[in-house]
């Protein structure tokens, strides 16, 4: 509660480049505890999470640009499309497992990159879209604050619900999980729809807030590794594990960066990762706690 | 027309090949251990930024050097194997965590490459560079032509050592059953290392004669990842003659969607078709494998 407090009032005293830094983590944040519903908590390891704020950013610039509609709609609206796109295409898609549907995902990721090359006369193609930048950084900073806290509040709430059971459930046996009356297919789109919304609507204002947006930036498959990555460091299915993961991973990246200039930092995530996955599946936190979360990828 | 159709579908079957020796390496190592090599692009285009460098700094052609690059590739993958694959597979872990790990790789490949070569562009120019010959009114590319010849000949070899010799024929007995084949005294630990060495040095030798035909740049690995995994999944996870069918049926889609349609579509048109494939047939063309 006092870190809320400490973040909330942050913006009075802190400087341009700090507000950027933790606008960047929360939007890992958010981004890192979304790809934990659908990945974490129901085992659909999903490569091309990035497609949904690409859809959203897309969606709110375009908007923003060509109809000069308020960013508020804008961003919301892009939300609303990446649900819609995550429910048209999780219903066929997560019936597939394992690396069937992470190669899936990660093909459709690749598609609509190509889509936002090739439908210029919408996406104005690899020129990408500018808008106007807004003066202040301090918006920004309290709607990927808030992104951020929904993102983690509602994962809290999940995990204690009945539904973050099913979806455990479904993780850890589907069949058996379909046997004692889960519905499983509601139960799978339904997470992969809740894990579209906040990506949706944080891609929006991310676009607006860097004022620029093209396929590559929007498409990018460093936003899907950056939430993987956390999510595993962490430890997936967990509530706190991203938000660890992702103070540990921004902070090392801002301070190897600082060390050493240029792309070296990605050097350190790729190492990291490999650790990661072969010395500690289950995270950090499955250093305190033996019960929640596990190595979610041991199981088939 | 049809002479332009006829000359775009004979330039797509000569990539074909090129395609099937990566997809044949991709799938040696799925069929066999059951990895799925998420950074076998990274490493073809490594490949081919290593004879860029050997044709820049040694005037080497890519032609000798996919000899000398075979070697470090090979033990490239057997180290893989040993550091990165052998501790999951003690712990029994799933398919998808060696998918993860292989991203790991990936990353640091693709790193290591935009830090050193930069993101330009780069492309190895050789004496048969640009030239091409005309039959019937068709043009046929001379470069395209030799790679179709020398992918011909490895693909050959790669076939009859896994029918002719003990060591190929344990890896084909691993990808039938691996418990069974362990009883039959089939020594798992060496093959596996075996196989992954194989598979990147094929890796390596794609890349560099690639080299010559493409032009290549760190990110470009995500093309050819994409690429390679349809081609697998197309021709079934596990059968080496499905994947080499499904390369030549891909080369010869991508050169008629450039031709009708647009070079730019045709990812998304390759990536709908993966995506497709998956779930009309998850075990591919003649694949067995399902999860």
């Amino acid at each position: 509660m006092l870190l809320l407090l400490v973040l909330a009032i942050l913006p009075l005293f802190a400087d341009r480049y700090v507000l950027h830094i933790l606008l960047l983590f929360f939007l890992y944040v958010a981004l890192a505890e979304s790809w934990n519903l659908i990945s974490g908590f129901t085992g659909r390891v999903n490569f091309g999470h990035v497609t949904f704020l690409g859809i959203g950013a897309y969606t709110s610039m375009i908007l923003l640009k060509d109809y000069g509609w308020s960013p508020f709609y804008t961003c919301l609206l892009g939300g609303v499309f990446a649900v819609i796109a995550a429910v048209v295409v999780g219903y066929p898609l997560l019936r597939l497992r394992g690396p069937y549907f992470a190669i899936s995902m990660l093909s459709l990721s690749f598609i609509f990159t190509g889509l936002a090359y090739n439908l210029s006369d919408l996406t104005e193609g690899g020129r990408g879209i500018s808008v106007p930048p807004f003066t202040s950084k301090i918006p920004f900073y309290y709607f990927m604050l808030i992104g951020a806290i929904v993102a983690v509040g509602s994962i809290y709430k999940i995990s204690r619900s009945k539904f973050g059971l099913g979806l455990i459930s479904i993780r850890e046996d589907e069949e058996v999980a379909d046997s004692l009356g889960i519905n499983t297919t509601l139960y799978k789109i339904l997470a992969f729809a809740g894990s579209a919304v906040l990506p949706g609507i944080l891609g929006g204002i991310y676009g607006y807030y860097m004022s620029y947006i093209d396929p590559h930036a929007a498409f990018s498959f460093s936003f899907t590794l950056n939430s993987i990555v956390m999510c595993l460091l962490g430890g997936s299915g967990t509530v706190l594990g991203p938000i660890i993961g992702a103070v540990i991973l921004r902070g090392m990246s801002e301070y190897v960066s600082f060390l050493i200039p240029g792309e070296f930092y990605k050097l350190l995530i790729g190492a990291l990762f490999i650790v990661l996955i072969i010395y500690l599946p289950g995270g950090i936190m499955s250093l305190f706690s033996k019960k929640e979360g596990g190595d979610a990828f041991a199981k088939r | 027309m049809f002479a332009l159709t006829v000359q775009s579908l004979i330039g797509g079957v000569l990539i074909g090949a090129i395609y099937a020796l990566l997809a044949v390496g991709l799938n040696m190592v799925f069929g066999g251990m059951r990895v799925v090599n998420n950074a076998h692009a990274n490493i073809v285009v490594l490949g081919a930024y290593l004879a860029y460098t050997l044709s820049k700094s040694f005037h080497l052609d890519p032609l000798i050097s996919m000899f000398l690059l075979s070697v470090p590739f090979f033990v490239l993958g057997m180290a893989i194997q040993r550091f990165l694959i052998e501790p999951l597979k003690r712990r029994k872990a799933a398919m998808l965590t060696t998918m993860l790990v292989m991203a790991g790789v990936w990353i640091i490949i693709e790193t290591l490459s935009l830090v050193i070569w930069t993101a330009d562009y780069r492309f190895v120019k050789t004496p048969y560079t640009g030239k091409s010959f005309e039959i019937y009114g068709m043009m046929i590319s001379t470069t395209k032509l030799i790679f179709f010849g020398i992918s011909t000949v490895l693909l050959v070899l790669v076939y009859l050592f896994l029918t002719k010799t003990d060591k190929g024929r344990a890896i084909r007995a691993i990808t039938e059953d691996r418990e069974a084949s362990q009883l039959m005294g089939v020594k798992i630990r060496e093959v596996t290392t075996l196989t992954f060495g194989i598979s990147c040095a094929l890796a390596g030798i794609g890349g560099s004669l690639m080299s010559t035909i493409y032009s290549f740049y760190p990110a470009m690995a995500d093309a050819w990842r994409g690429r390679l995994f349809c081609i697998v999944i197309l021709g079934g996870l596990g059968s080496i003659p499905g994947s080499i069918i499904s390369a030549f049926i891909f080369s010869t889609i991508e050169a008629m969607v450039t031709l009708f349609a647009s070079a730019i579509w045709t990812d998304v048109v390759t990536y709908s078709l993966v995506i497709l494939v998956l779930l009309i047939k998850p075990s591919g063309l003649l694949g067995r494998f399902t999860e």
